[in-house]
């Protein structure tokens, strides 16, 4: 930017920072917090405040992100996912042109995605700056920037060289700035949020810092940092007025920031690496930032949605395993390679049969109603490199050991492949998760929504347990301990407990399975 | 014309277009599509003389040989759904189902006239992966879809008995090499007219056929015969200018009649004017190589802006020496004259004649134009 663009807007800066001012820096705090949602923006007076590249939450198609450089307060539009199944889109003719108005409903432009033609309506008001996808445009994932929008008509200008790196870079050094903050968020709010933020554009700065004498001895007493003052004289000189813009912006920012970070940096942590499609992973000393998959973003706010609305109860059993291991060992031998049974086909089937033993226990939770299934469909949960998932096992009441075996061998293989059906991993009524390969001896498993329980097993080691029929007094069990998590408002405590009594006479004498 | 809400109209209705101009056809589905009640479903069956449709963000100089369209007297046409370019003629039946938003669906139409061909025309159709169906891995129908905030719809293309040698003829660019665009690309897929695998169909056997089955999906309806417009008027001869009165009145949709569903001229010659067929085509460069004259190598690359010329650059190709004095002015007048022209020979050709005085430039000139159809 020139430095007579630059002396152009100082006055209007300072008029900003004049507004921001003590009194109004309360109503600004409250106006940012409670916007936080799908509007948090910080005030562009806060330039400093800019070159942190705060990021919020996206809504829909949308995505907010300020660039290092000094653009004015804008909105980055990404991609919108016009339908549930949309994953890409391109872009076809724009129906506004940049400097147009756009009212709420009004077209901005047309999408098409495999072979499906529709208009993308903007619902909000504002200009269209720039547009970043032209016409034409192919594959682009959700939420990659297709246009920006100001809500002033005179920052349209601003946008003539803003570019999609302009907003991808933004993106990538925010990143680290809300990862760092929503780490610290937890503890205290105000001062680690400012300290991460001043960290960020310290690094990305780098670049020797011009200052008149007199605006580095006010800085000096003032305690300002350099690096976080907009220079306004020739080729970004700072000047004393530049210090005293600061000072006076940075008291107002404080308030804003002790209200919004909380919130914010909660929300910006998993969205801020929304741009899964655009950024790649962000390296700093110390740590690497992943995008996060849509696997990963689906393990997140459903677990997340479980673990804090369904009221969980833990049951835990200890299952004596060695008639198990006996008739496994036998039926293996007999196998001819027709079939290799596990201990965990063992461990389905039993949790089939005393699913139908006690109903109660295969049924889901569905806002208004409870719904209890006929079959017992199990979802076994397998861990692929891209993440957890839970295809499921259907009717295994009605199944056999050695259909089940198939079964769960084939859509695991197929899971880590990545080539599953929708209906293969979703649905079902009940879940087992195993970690006893693990060596992980007990554990309390989340329960996976509509599911109503969820039977976590661990691994089989050798217990002694006392006897007095045996010759010293004690002999050794093999035995696997059972842990149900149970959803309270399902299954009371007392039908959990029937069924886990139900589980462990299926697997500690094994023949009843045929009944 | 907003549709008469009285309580007694179906839910589900079935028009037949007795049109076979593809202008008013497409007018007539979009005046459903943005007209018709917000929960009916709709079924429109319809077929065009000889055309080529293609898709929205398509580009007509990459997918169709205009010249051999011309030559064949094949229009063509763009509709508002995406996708790639497809062949009509009277062998060729259309379907459209227009149903709410909310109920979209991809698959559901085209397994409902697979369903048709299998249940009432004895044809082992089966819907494929890209939704469109095909019998015995030949592709007999191809799939678009549209959609706005209350309605959507899909619509597909059924060869009965359609010229597949002219259709291939049709389909094939000269240019598609030599053409960067940004834009749909179709997706091309071996073709097989229903023909081949059944005696007796046709159109009246197809439609027959697709009405049976929406009805057993929606309940029962009776098929009405709408002419949306009189005579088929080929795109040469747009209907003049806004002074023209409306073809009839605007009819409302009424399922009981067999009402003329008049459409609007002014619709339909919007569908049918250069700036929405030609016009509408994203960005893009046509290179073209093979400039050897006797005084010089050349290659152009012309950058097309909604159809129109946005730059004309000539210049010899990097290894190429430079060419003599006489002839940079040439380049320079090309540069200068073309850009500002529709992207067609005879509108460039006018543009170029000031340039034709020069023998060499006139060279020049005839190489460009015959690159441009």
């Amino acid at each position: 930017m020139s430095a007579v663009s630059r002396s152009a807007q100082l006055p209007r800066l300072l008029a900003r920072a004049a507004k921001l001012a003590a009194p109004a820096a309360r109503l600004a705090a409250a106006r940012a917090a409670a916007r936080h949602i799908s509007t948090a923006r910080v005030g562009s007076s806060a330039m400093a405040g800019l070159r942190a590249g705060h990021v919020a939450a996206p809504v829909g198609g949308l995505a907010r992100r300020y660039s290092a450089k000094s653009y004015p307060d804008h909105q980055v539009v990404g991609m919108p996912a016009l339908s549930p199944t949309m994953t890409q889109g391109n872009v076809g003719q724009w129906q506004k042109s940049v400097g147009d108005r756009i009212v709420p409903g009004d077209v901005l432009v047309e999408i098409e995605t495999d072979k499906a033609q529709m208009d993308f309506e903007f619902q909000e008001e504002g200009y269209l700056a720039q547009i970043l996808a032209p016409t034409g445009t192919k594959d682009l994932g959700i939420d990659t920037p297709i246009a920006v929008v100001v809500e002033d008509a005179a920052d349209v200008a601003a946008f003539a060289d803003f570019t999609v790196d302009s907003a991808q870079s933004a993106a990538a050094k925010a990143s680290s700035a809300p990862a760092a903050a929503a780490a610290a968020a937890a503890p205290s709010p105000a001062a680690p949020a400012q300290p991460a933020a001043a960290a960020a554009p310290a690094a990305a700065d780098g670049s020797r810092i011009f200052a008149s004498p007199l605006a580095k001895t006010l800085a000096r007493e003032k305690g300002v940092d350099l690096a976080q003052v907009e220079g306004s004289g020739p080729r970004g000189r700072i000047v004393k007025a530049d210090i005293e813009l600061f000072v006076a912006s940075a008291a107002a920012k404080a308030a804003p920031a002790a209200a919004a970070p909380a919130p914010v940096a909660a929300k910006a942590a998993a969205p801020a690496a929304a741009t899964a499609a655009a950024a790649p992973a962000a390296a700093g000393v110390g740590f690497t930032d992943t995008p996060l998959t849509n696997m990963r973003k689906v393990i997140a706010s459903r677990l997340t949605e479980a673990k804090s609305t369904i009221p969980h109860y833990y049951l835990q059993q200890n299952i004596a395993m060695d008639n198990v291991e006996k008739l496994r060992a036998s039926l293996n031998t007999a196998a001819n390679g027709a079939y290799k049974l596990s201990v965990n086909d063992f461990v389905i089937k039993a949790a089939a049969s005393a699913l139908r033993d006690v109903p109660e226990v295969n049924s889901s939770w569905q806002g208004e109603f409870i719904r209890q299934h006929h079959h017992a469909d199990i979802a076994v949960a397998a861990a692929t490199p891209a993440g957890l998932i839970t295809p499921i096992v259907k009717t295994c009441d009605a199944k056999g050991l050695k259909a089940i075996s198939a079964d769960v061998r084939d859509l695991v293989t197929r899971a880590r492949a990545n080539k599953l059906k929708p209906e293969e991993f979703q649905g079902g009524s009940f879940t087992i998760s195993n970690l006893g390969m693990y060596g992980i001896t007990s554990f309390s498993a989340i329960i996976n929504p509509p599911h109503a329980a969820i039977l976590s097993v661990g691994s089989t080691e050798p217990r002694l347990v006392l006897d007095e029929t045996a010759e010293k007094g004690f002999r050794s069990v093999a035995t696997m301990s059972v842990q149900l998590s149970a959803d309270h408002r399902v299954v009371d405590g007392a039908v959990g407990a029937q069924f886990l009594k139900a589980f462990k006479g299926y697997l500690e004498n094994p023949l009843t399975l045929l009944l | 014309m907003p549709l008469r809400a009285a309580p007694r109209l179906a839910r589900a209705q079935c028009y037949i277009s007795q049109s076979t101009d593809p202008f008013a056809n497409l007018a007539l589905e979009d005046r459903l599509l943005r007209r018709s009640d917000p929960r009916a479903h709709i079924l429109l069956l319809w077929r065009n003389r000889p055309c080529v449709v293609i898709g929205r963000n398509q580009n007509p100089w990459k997918e169709c040989d205009l010249a051999a369209l011309r030559a064949r007297d094949v229009w063509l046409a763009r509709r508002t759904s995406g996708g790639g370019a497809v062949y009509h003629d009277l062998g060729n039946t259309n379907y459209t189902v227009l149903m709410p938003r909310a109920e979209f669906s991809r698959d559901r139409c085209a397994q409902m006239v697979a369903r048709a061909l299998q249940n009432h025309a004895d044809v082992p159709a089966h819907v494929t992966a890209r939704h469109d169906v095909a019998v015995g891995g030949r592709k007999v129908s191809g799939s678009a879809f549209k959609l706005t905030t209350a309605r959507a719809f899909h619509h597909g293309t059924m060869l009965i008995d359609a010229d597949l040698a002219r259709l291939h003829g049709c389909l094939r660019s000269p240019h598609a090499a030599a053409i960067e665009a940004r834009g749909v690309d179709s997706v091309p897929s071996p073709v097989a007219n229903l023909r081949d695998f059944s005696w007796s169909i046709d159109h009246a056997a197809f439609c027959d056929a697709v009405c049976r089955e929406f009805a057993a999906a929606h309940g029962p309806v009776s098929p009405v015969h709408v002419d949306p417009a009189a005579e088929p008027v080929g795109p040469a001869a747009e209907p003049v200018g806004p002074a023209a009165e409306p073809v009839g009145p605007a009819a409302e949709l009424d399922p009981d009649g067999a009402d003329a569903l008049a459409v609007d001229a002014e619709a339909r010659a919007r569908l049918a004017a250069w700036d929405w067929r030609y016009g509408q085509t994203p960005d893009f460069v046509h290179r073209l190589d093979g400039g050897y004259f006797s005084w010089a190598t050349l290659s152009a690359t012309i950058a097309v802006h909604r159809g129109h010329v946005a730059s004309a650059v000539v210049a010899p190709p990097p290894d190429a020496s430079a060419p003599p004095p006489h002839v940079r002015a040439a380049l320079d007048g090309i540069a200068h004259l073309l850009p500002g022209a529709r992207y067609d020979r005879a509108d460039a050709a006018a543009r170029l004649a000031p340039l034709r005085a020069d023998r060499h430039a006139a060279e020049l000139c005839d190489w460009i134009l015959a690159a441009l159809d």
